[in-house]
């Protein structure tokens, strides 16, 4: 039979017929020469552009177009050629058939009917909408963004260009994390900079407090572990038993929220045996004199001890043994200004180093944060500006930290332009933000939400619109620390998987279709590769500070050292307004607060709800991150609550009993975890996005703000440390 | 032209293919066209309707599982899923009229749902979406890799060994590492297209048996267990159906039993 009569057989088939008329004819496969087959094997450069101190440079290996192991880069002295169990997991992560692959639109919200669109479809519906609400508001006001640090690499700020090149906007503006610690060092020092923290191993004696690097800046942890080696004494503070307490060699259980008071009591004795360093204050700094009186007339050990629960030796020799090392480091973690006496704990911790003479000194300092790193452009958001005739005039910020009321107080006031569109990318707002009924609620009042993610989450759940993301392997990067001194350059490893596509691409197809259907309504660029945009990035200075020639040059060694921070504020010119460390700042006063690092008495504990909630970081996650990996999944997948075995006699509770745990807001029913690594007086339930599971710690926490972080983040912090609860066995 | 070799005497045993994949590959190397180009897709699509010459009546039996594999294809690809009633009428007549030819009752129950589950057309998308495409967690992962590793995940060893499959057959995927090379969709796509070069040439139908035994054989049927489980969607119940009964019918002929 010959090749033609067989091939004309094959078309008498009738299926064969009809499905050619269906969705095209093109093969999935195409040719080739069987010598071409064998892939090219590469390395390239990562870097992980999570909210994390470590914020790790990574190189990656390819073959034959797909990633085959991902490790630490060597160059990158702080990430030291070694990842966290979190970092490993990405190849997990590139490959999971759980992605989102295509853009989806769905029925109706929440009923999980999603059907496929195409890109140009996509585009279409969106900026139609966005036309829509200019056309109908004279200003596109009532688009609201909804943005964090899902992912920190600096082209992901096109989203915020993006919005701003359709007009006027409204932001949830400010950060969850860290603010009122950020005002606190601002009022001290002028700004948040910490010393590097591979210095840290010059420490004589290092205070670990409210942080819990073994879970959350694991290569902290070797740099710790390098410095007891040395013979460093590590003490630990922190209401909760931590891992890295466990490493310590002494570990200091303190009433949540009373860390000022320690610090405070600390002083005086120092300040009573004469152990303060007054030269340093002298030459330094201002207020000290009424920093000191405040210390004679109003603070004793006695005092401290009976606040904190640490007792009064302890305190004393802690003191002794503070004041006595030179030089003495302070790790301040953003746990213990979780409060509403937050950032005044961290003033009081912050006049405890520099009257030691702790600070400008390498391997001492009260170390924070910094955001000396970011040495870039901006350019992906500085593209974008708002086009003629937006009668807004400005962007409306909200406080990112309770949103959804205040959408919710917006939507509810005939007299305010409602929000009739969100846009959320880099966050699961549902997951992440206290009071998650607010948020369903918030989320019903706004007629379109789109949503840019990796992930199917519960913030997805509650969109019109879903866009696939391409994760950091497929596009290109530039991320920097808020921890270490490093800048690392991630370069494109593998193609985007299925129709994945980067924030700067989405916010570039926006545009291109806006222009399209009305010229000139948009004025983000459209026509620049991601390379383009990326060269574009790295500030002139920071190539010079690196003995750069262009920015490509980082991509030798893939990560560049930002130098000169062994011991930050050596040269003494502190960024205050006097130019000196301020234990007295008239800033901090005009801000509402205290103008000396006075104590600030903790919220009080409701009688009806006893408990106190910590919902600290996990281990296995980082926010709603990680957690929902197969990886991780298979190690762990059962949220659970950490109950003192005192209160859990008195609640008649076992280990692995089921128990309801509720507070002014909300409830979840969760496992019960017996165990002396907590307070007495309080439970621990990690925050964690569990996927597929109706729970979640923020089902229980409220929206109280932190006392400090408006003037230097826009928007005070959360109290995600003082909340109350009553727990029951059910 | 090339003579078809006879079965009986080309034929390599399983033994040998597990021992020695190679050698039959090293043949089809040899003798298949190395120019890069696409597929013809005229050739793998028919665009007329004719009578066909007379054949024996083992190669009509191929012909129609071609079509099959093209049909399961073309719906695991998604391509079917914006088709209205009337077309699912006309394709489940079809489909059945296939199956007709094969005396084997899963396959049979198959296209008996599809035509009676027409109404379920309307659903589908949400359906599919929800179990193979996402955006949530699939629930019926239509992934080789899903089923025979441990880490659910894709483009480990399991599907590279498709792709290397693929390979020495001359082919590749247009949107190699865009889209992974074991998805159900490509491989029922090319275990048609290795079914009609067979026509042709032996080696294929050897490289055709073998990809079944080492891969579809290894998952589709769990696929399809698992697809009933979680789904009341008349139409892709359906469509299990009639693929876990292809995969039978394939077993019987060449005697390779489920584990």
């Amino acid at each position: 039979m010959s090749k033609v009569s067989r091939r004309t057989f094959l078309k008498g088939s009738a299926v064969l017929g009809a499905l050619a008329g269906i969705g095209g004819t093109a093969s999935s496969f195409k040719k080739i020469k069987p010598a071409k087959a064998a892939g090219k094997k590469k390395q390239v450069f990562s870097s992980c552009p999570r909210n994390c101190y470590d914020t790790c440079s990574i190189v990656t290996t390819v073959e034959d177009g797909t990633i085959k192991f991902v490790t630490g880069n060597m160059n990158n002295t702080y990430t030291n050629g070694r990842l966290c169990v979190k970092g490993y997991t990405y190849p997990n992560y590139v490959y999971s058939p759980d992605r989102i692959k295509y853009p989806m639109r769905q029925k109706e919200r929440g009923s999980g009917k999603w059907e496929r669109i195409s890109w140009d479809e996509a585009y279409d519906i969106i900026a139609k909408k966005i036309l829509e609400i200019k056309k109908e508001y004279g200003t596109t006001l009532p688009i609201a963004l909804n943005k964090y640090s899902g992912n920190f690499n600096v082209l992901n700020n096109a989203v915020e260009g993006m919005l701003s090149s359709w007009g006027y906007t409204t932001r949830a503006q400010g950060t969850p994390c860290w603010p009122a610690g950020i005002d606190s060092q601002t009022f001290d020092f002028g700004a948040a900079v910490a010393n590097d923290p591979e210095v840290m191993v010059k420490a004589k004696y290092l205070i670990v407090w409210g942080a819990n690097p073994a879970w959350t800046s694991v290569h902290s942890m070797s740099i710790i572990e390098r410095a007891k080696e040395n013979g460093t004494k590590i003490v630990v503070i922190d209401p909760i038993m931590t891992d890295t307490a466990s490493k310590a060699d002494e570990y200091i259980g303190i009433k949540a929220s009373t860390d000022g008071a320690l610090a405070l009591g600390m002083a005086k004795y120092i300040l009573d045996h004469n152990l303060h360093d007054m030269e340093w204050m002298k030459k330094n700094s201002i207020g000290y004199e009424e920093y000191l009186n405040y210390l004679r007339n109003n603070i004793t050990v006695e005092w401290a001890s009976e606040k904190t629960g640490v007792p009064v030796e302890v305190i004393e020799r802690l003191a002794r043994e503070y004041a006595a090392a030179k030089p003495a480091a302070i790790w301040l973690g953003y746990g213990l200004q979780r409060h509403t006496n937050g950032g005044a704990s961290v003033r009081a911790i912050d006049a405890l180093a520099a009257m030691t003479g702790n600070i400008g000194v390498a391997g001492g300092g009260a170390n924070y944060a910094q955001t000396e790193c970011y040495g870039f452009n901006y350019a992906v958001q500085s593209a974008g500006t708002p086009p003629e005739g937006d009668k807004a005039g400005g962007d409306r910020m909200l406080n990112m930290n309770n949103f959804p009321a205040q959408v919710l107080a917006i939507n509810n006031d005939p007299e305010q332009i409602p929000i009739k569109m969100l846009w959320v990318a880099c966050r699961n707002p549902i997951a992440q933000d206290p009071e998650a009924s607010v948020s369903y609620k918030a989320f019903e009042s706004i007629d379109f939400i789109v949503t840019a993610d990796l992930w199917f989450n519960e913030t997805v759940k509650q969109s019109d619109i879903v866009l696939p993301v391409s994760s950091i392997f497929e596009t290109w990067g530039l991320t920097a620390s808020y921890w270490h001194y490093w800048v690392n350059v991630n370069e494109p490893a593998i193609e985007p998987l299925y129709e994945s596509k980067s924030d700067l691409e989405i916010a570039m197809g926006i545009s291109k279709r806006l222009n399209e259907l009305e010229p000139g309504s948009c004025t983000y660029p459209t026509d620049r590769s991601i390379e383009e945009w990326i060269s574009n990035e790295l500030a002139d200075d920071f190539i010079k500070k690196f003995g750069f020639k262009t920015w490509r040059d980082i991509l030798e060694k893939g990560t560049a050292k930002v130098e000169g921070y062994e011991a930050a504020w050596s040269d003494g010119k502190f960024r205050t307004p006097s130019g000196k460390y301020e234990f007295l700042s008239e800033t901090c006063a005009a801000n509402g607060h205290h103008a000396l690092p006075v104590y600030v008495e903790e919220m009080e504990v409701p009688k009806d709800r006893p408990i106190r909630l910590f919902s600290p970081h996990w281990k296995y996650g980082l926010h709603s991150q990680f957690q929902n990996l197969e990886w991780m999944r298979s190690i762990h997948n059962e949220p659970f609550v950490e109950i003192h075995p005192a209160l859990a006699k008195k609640k008649g509770i076992e280990d692995g009993d089921m128990v309801r745990v509720e507070s002014e807001v909300g409830y979840v029913e969760v496992k019960a975890k017996i165990t002396h690594t907590v307070p007495k007086d309080a439970v621990v339930i990690y925050e964690a996005w569990y996927k597929e599971q109706n729970f979640n710690a923020n089902f229980l926490l409220k929206a109280t703000p932190s006392d400090m972080g408006s003037y230097a983040t826009g928007q005070a912090g959360l109290a995600f440390h003082d909340q109350f609860v009553t727990v029951e066995k059910i | 032209m090339k003579k078809r070799r006879k079965q009986t005497q080309s034929r390599i045993s399983n033994e040998t293919l597990r021992t020695n994949p190679e050698r039959m590959v090293t043949k089809l190397e040899m003798s298949s066209n190395e120019m890069e180009t696409p597929v013809n897709e005229n050739e793998l699509q028919a665009n007329e309707t004719g009578t066909a010459a007379p054949v024996n009546p083992n190669e009509e039996k191929l012909v129609r599982k071609m079509a099959l594999y093209m049909f399961l294809a073309k719906f695991y690809s998604g391509n079917l899923l914006k088709i209205d009633r009337e077309m699912w009428n006309r394709l489940g007549d079809m489909v059945r009229e296939e199956v007709s030819f094969f005396d084997h009752e899963k396959m049979q129950q198959g296209s008996r749902m599809i035509i009676q589950a027409v109404n379920d057309a309307a659903e589908l998308e949400f359906d599919f979406n929800r179990l193979f495409v996402g955006p949530d967690r699939l629930e019926a992962a239509p992934y080789e890799s899903v089923y025979r590793g441990t880490e659910r995940a894709f483009m480990q060893a399991e599907t590279m060994a498709v792709r290397k499959f693929y390979e020495r057959a001359g082919l590749s995927l247009v949107n190699k590492n865009r889209e992974p090379d074991d998805h159900l969709s490509f491989e029922l796509e090319f275990a048609g297209y290795l079914l009609e070069e067979s026509l042709e040439d032996s080696v294929y139908y050897e490289l055709y048996e073998a990809f079944l035994r080492l891969h579809l054989f290894q998952w589709v049927e769990r696929h399809c267990e698992l697809v009933r489980e979680k789904t009341a969607n008349g139409l892709i119940t359906g469509v299990s159906y009639l693929l876990q009964g292809l995969m039978e019918v394939e077993r019987k002929q060449m005697n390779v039993l489920r584990r």
